[in-house]
């Protein structure tokens, strides 16, 4: 059989202009976008050039190729005459620190947004806005504080320790964020859970749970990148070289002032930057992607 | 399984939702409890199902009293009107959930659950996601997943109010198929007067936290206790005319500025009644039109509304305006003036105060 392939008319000249008049506004969204975030990128541009630079030109301009900076990865490290330990044991603190607290964070604070935002019990209104002002007190206040108990403890220098301090002072958020994905999901499904033989901690566990894993995602995110970047509190209660974080490495690298290798520096920082932009790129379509929808109506 | 509701009173804050309810619910029956918004009848079903506990008074479900039994422990299937389903679960495992929750073990289950599926046409639908079925679709998940294990007791708390009309009628019927064919004592809460007339044995019609009749359905029609009962059941609702009850010579009779109506020997009502204010309660089926004025009422045309078959005449007798359902034929030349001539079968006179029916 004959087909008849029909060719497609040529595209008119004009078409271009046309798009261009339909779509001008998503034109200009992408240029103030461009123009607003070229600053932040040139930024991470000139850092990852720097990293892997000889020298600058005129004190700004990269110039020159080496690898030289980023020997740290696989050797010793000298700053300013000082010899400092492998770069691995202070990622691994930093990775088991972020990790740990966000463990700890989600476990707890799915349990307690749950509790406040769905039982009654005496004293829950006084409990939710106690979390709230916990959360206004900046923790720097309490640093001495802290330093005595975690003493008191023998707590003090351990990872384990601050870990502790650093939840304490992060629950009250996460609570409130994960608090509201709770609130969202419909009493008649927690119900039906009831009534087809959950108790109370299967229904939490098996249902409601998985109705707030945007929830869970984003208290998830929020720690882990909270933790990652602590510096003050590590930088307080930790002593021993061998529980230093990537924040206080980089703080030995800068070292003394007046002698910074910038090319040292930018390529720690990149390596420090990394897992959580990993980690972010790896999570955010969690947060994007809203599981809801049981009935019709929800 | 019988239930038994023994003086039961639930409040909110000190508010009385429920008063003092009285209630039996004899084995594989089907009750509607129909009322108003805010009548209390969604908490009477969820007391049934263990989420809301009794202020006052004893739910027996056969002889046990089960105050204090959590709903797991109840053995009931409920189907609620968001259906609520668990959208992380497909539709085999929604169906499966109840039986997960019993433990049994996962190659049983899952063959209960395509088994139940069956019966309510959703084979072809078992790996789904809820999200992906249509309302009617989701509500025979819901109604799946409380029949898969076997319940004593099924609550349906307005399970058609999200399906258009078609769906509607469809559903009704294979509930109600379901029903008797599974024989479970079941519970239906609606505020839609037909759903509870077509599918339930007995209907109980709750106001302001009573039960204000437990009947069937043709006896709360024909029959209605009260003036609250005879205003909900029936569409147009029933006509009322003001009036009082007099002994005119040795005739009974109910006279107001602009009609009179005499009882006939028989129908007569107890002589401590004479002197009431009263008021008759008519069926818009029950008036007929005529040219005479002997015991017959005056009307004047107000309004005539086609419903294709029939023809709602709204017409004043007095100052009150009363509905008339007649056939076309008859509504294409009505004069102004005519008379309505009540069947007395269906004359119904309540007690304006307490809005007790008298006549039955």
């Amino acid at each position: 059989m004959n087909m008849v392939v029909k060719k497609t008319p040529p595209v008119a000249r004009d078409s271009f202009l046309k798009t261009l008049q339909k779509k001008w506004h998503l034109l200009l969204a992408y240029l103030l976008l461009t123009i607003f975030s070229l600053p932040i990128g040139l930024m991470f541009l000139w850092l990852f050039l720097t990293s892997i630079s000889t020298h600058t030109i005129a004190g700004v301009i990269p110039a020159g190729f080496t690898l030289e900076h980023w020997s740290f990865l696989w050797g010793p490290v000298e700053v300013g005459g000082r010899v400092l330990p492998s770069i691995w044991q202070a990622t691994w603190n930093t990775i088991l620190f972020a990790g740990g607290l966000t463990i700890f964070e989600v476990i707890i604070s799915t349990m307690a947004g749950y509790t406040l935002s769905r039982m009654n019990f005496p004293g829950r209104k006084l409990m939710l806005r106690s979390v709230l002002i916990l959360h206004a007190f900046p923790g720097v206040l309490l640093l001495i504080a802290i330093f005595y108990v975690l003493n008191a403890l023998g707590l003090i220098d351990t990872l384990w320790g601050v870990m502790l301090v650093k939840v304490a002072l992060q629950i009250p958020l996460s609570i409130y964020i994960i608090k509201g994905f709770f609130d969202e999901v419909s009493w008649d499904i927690e119900w039906a859970a009831l009534v087809d033989g959950c108790n109370r901690l299967t229904v939490w566990y098996q249902v409601i749970l998985p109705q707030v894993k945007p929830g869970i995602a984003a208290i998830s995110i929020f720690s882990f990148i909270a933790g990652w970047s602590e510096f003050l509190l590590l930088f307080t209660f930790i002593f021993s070289e061998h529980n230093n974080t990537l924040a206080i490495y980089l703080l030995a690298i800068i070292g003394d002032f007046r002698v910074v290798n910038y090319g040292l520096l930018a390529a720690a920082a990149l390596f420090y930057i990394f897992p959580v932009l990993l980690f972010f790129l790896f999570t955010q379509k969690f947060l994007m992607k809203m599981n809801m929808g049981g009935g019709k109506q929800v | 399984m019988n239930i038994k509701f023994n003086n039961v009173s639930k409040a909110f804050n000190n508010q009385l939702a429920i008063d003092s309810l009285n209630l039996e619910i004899e084995n594989g029956e089907f009750i509607a409890l129909l009322g108003p918004s805010g009548c209390g009848k969604s908490t009477t079903l969820m007391m049934l199902a263990g989420l809301y506990k009794p202020t006052a008074g004893e739910i027996y479900f056969g002889s046990v009293v089960v105050n204090d039994l959590e709903p797991k422990e109840r053995n009931i299937g409920m189907v609620f009107q968001s259906y609520a389903l668990y959208p992380h679960l497909t539709v085999l495992e929604n169906i499966a959930f109840p039986l997960k929750q019993q433990k049994v073990p996962k190659k049983e289950r899952l063959r209960r659950a395509e088994e139940v599926a069956e019966l309510v046409h959703l084979q072809e639908f078992l790996q789904r996601w809820p999200s992906q079925l249509s309302g009617g679709q989701q509500q025979r998940v819901a109604i799946a997943r409380a029949l898969v294990k076997k319940p004593d007791l099924l609550l349906l708390d307005e399970p058609m109010s999200n399906l258009d009309t078609r769906l509607k009628n469809n559903m009704r019927n294979e509930v109600c198929r379901l029903q008797k064919q599974l024989k479970i004592t079941t519970v239906l809460v609606t505020h839609d007067q037909e759903e509870a007339m077509i599918m339930a044995d007995r209907v109980a019609i709750l106001d302001a936290g009573k039960i204000q009749q437990f009947d069937p359905p043709e006896k709360l029609f024909n029959k209605p206790k009260n003036l609250f009962v005879a205003h909900f059941m029936g569409n147009p609702p029933m006509n009322f005319l003001e009036g009082r009850l007099v002994n005119e010579g040795n005739q009974q009779v109910v006279v107001a500025d602009d009609w009179r109506y005499a009882f006939t020997k028989e129908k007569a009502l107890p002589e401590k009644y004479t002197g009431k204010q009263v008021k008759l309660g008519i069926r818009a089926h029950q008036l007929a039109i005529t040219q005479e004025s002997k015991d017959a009422l005056p009307a004047k045309l107000l309004a005539l509304e086609y419903l294709g078959r029939e023809v709602i005449i709204r017409a004043a007798i007095g100052k009150q305006n009363v509905c008339v359902f007649v056939e076309n034929m008859v509504a294409n030349n009505l004069p102004e003036h005519f008379y309505l001539y009540p069947d007395r079968a269906g004359v119904h006179v309540f007690d304006e105060e307490t809005g007790e029916n008298l006549s039955l």
